[in-house]
């Protein structure tokens, strides 16, 4: 353990908003339409004096902690950014942090090619591609700023991502939202098809006062009904395209560990550093109100004070909010799996961040059917 | 049988080769490797946020 860090403040990943604008317009964003507005008031890049005010943080924290982080560069959309500004961070992140510290992309894949990859290639950054599924599930929400759907220039994206001479370590996998009106075979299917090397599930922002799209009420499991039909189809498929939240899921189940924001007990140090510089509060805090994810006390990245900030109390306060606080958590059985889900899906004005998720239910019922299923499987082997 | 994760590091203990799932011999293999190794959660795989783009 380094001498500034003590594991209440150690970080797991500092995702870094490389740009504060998006080429396209998804309906669900938490960013721009859950009614948080502070990316309006961002600079469109990250400047180059935040840059290596930021690089030179992430350096001391690389000392200070013995605990490696993974850089996430997000956005808005960070390939937006274009070809000099990405190499001139990478670089810049790479003089700092060797290739042991993951560094990964998560792009629409609409602006990726050869270009681009060459760079990530050249620093070792891996490409994650948004993508929601088949193009009829796809365009009814990831739509560019015309209202068009998106999905015929995401798959051009990926065909690039799949043919580059790099693309065992560049191609990171997929990342889908789910819309529970669809099928979850088709969806897993077609996953398959596109020759990822892994696919990650998403539930919709949302919480107990806007509750997400395709949730009827609390109680109700649409959600979770759309997961259990996907494990059926998961664990019955000889040549399965894994699946991280099922496998995280399992895993804790088999006894392992999670490695997952917003599952299992295990606390997740998150850091976002905005496109200003500004440390905020993890970033889909917004889809709550206006502001949640600021912390009272602003501090910059720039004020060269990262390791001050995560000893301070407000830290703290921060990383323990992904700790659940409601009774009925505290006494489920399931807590050890679910860890009260993402911290986001329990807000409401009243109790603010302590109810349950707001996907309680459709956790549940998705974990006994999980648990069902294991059991099914594991009887042949006692 | 399945229940919390505490009680079945405990009891299960499956040997990969002979499991037929293709989802669980690869998981349980994985959980093998993690623990011989020592691998811990923060290092097991490069992207673990929850936030599309």
């Amino acid at each position: 353990m380094g001498d500034n860090i003590t594991y209440h403040s150690e970080i797991d990943t500092v995702l870094i908003k490389v740009a504060s604008r998006c080429n396209i317009d998804c309906s669900y964003c938490y960013v721009y339409h859950m009614g948080d507005d502070n990316w309006s008031r961002l600079s469109k890049f990250m400047s180059d004096e935040t840059i290596e005010a930021m690089c030179h943080q992430l350096g001391q924290l690389s000392v200070a902690q013995d605990k490696i982080f993974s850089i996430v560069l997000h956005g808005g959309e960070p390939f937006l950014m274009g070809v000099p500004r990405l190499r001139k961070l990478l670089s810049k992140l790479r003089q700092i942090l060797s290739e042991d510290y993951p560094i990964s992309i998560q792009t629409n894949g609409i602006l990726i090619s050869n270009e681009i990859l060459d760079v990530c290639a050249d620093y070792q950054a891996s490409v994650a591609v948004s993508i929601d599924g088949p193009k009829d599930i796809h365009d009814k929400v990831r739509v560019g700023h015309n209202s068009e759907g998106t999905f015929d220039a995401v798959i051009k994206g990926i065909a690039v991502l799949k043919q580059h001479s790099e693309t065992n370590f560049l191609n990171a996998g997929l990342l889908a939202v789910i819309d529970p009106t669809s099928n979850p075979s088709t969806v897993y299917h077609f996953f398959k098809s596109l020759g990822a090397p892994s696919v990650d599930f998403l539930y919709k922002d949302g919480n107990w006062d806007r509750l997400p799209d395709g949730k009827k009420s609390i109680f109700s499991v649409e959600y979770g009904k759309w997961m259990k039909e996907l494990l059926n189809v998961y664990l019955n498929d000889a040549d399965p395209i894994p699946i991280r939240i099922i496998d995280d899921m399992i895993k804790v189940l088999l006894g392992g560990i999670s490695s997952k924001e917003g599952l299992g007990l295990t606390d997740f140090g998150i850091i976002i550093i905005d496109t200003d510089g500004t440390i905020m509060k993890n970033d889909t805090l917004k889809s709550s109100y206006n502001g949640a994810d600021k912390f009272n006390h602003s501090v910059n990245i720039k004020d060269k004070n990262l390791l001050g900030f995560l000893s301070s109390v407000e830290f703290r306060c921060y990383r323990e909010m992904q700790r659940p606080k409601n009774t009925n958590c505290l006494s489920c059985t399931n807590l050890n799996l679910c860890g009260g889900g993402m911290i986001l899906h329990r807000w409401n004005i009243e109790n603010q961040f302590e109810n349950p998720s707001v996907y309680c239910s459709d956790q549940m019922y998705f974990i006994e059917n999980m648990k069902s299923s294991l059991n099914a499987i594991l009887k042949n082997y006692e | 049988m399945v229940n919390n994760a505490k009680e079945n590091a405990k009891s299960i203990c499956i040997d990969p080769t002979k499991m037929d799932n293709s989802v669980l011999k690869r998981l349980i293999e994985e959980i093998d490797f993690e623990r011989q190794n020592q691998v811990n959660s923060y290092n097991r795989t490069h992207n673990r946020h929850n936030r599309g783009r």
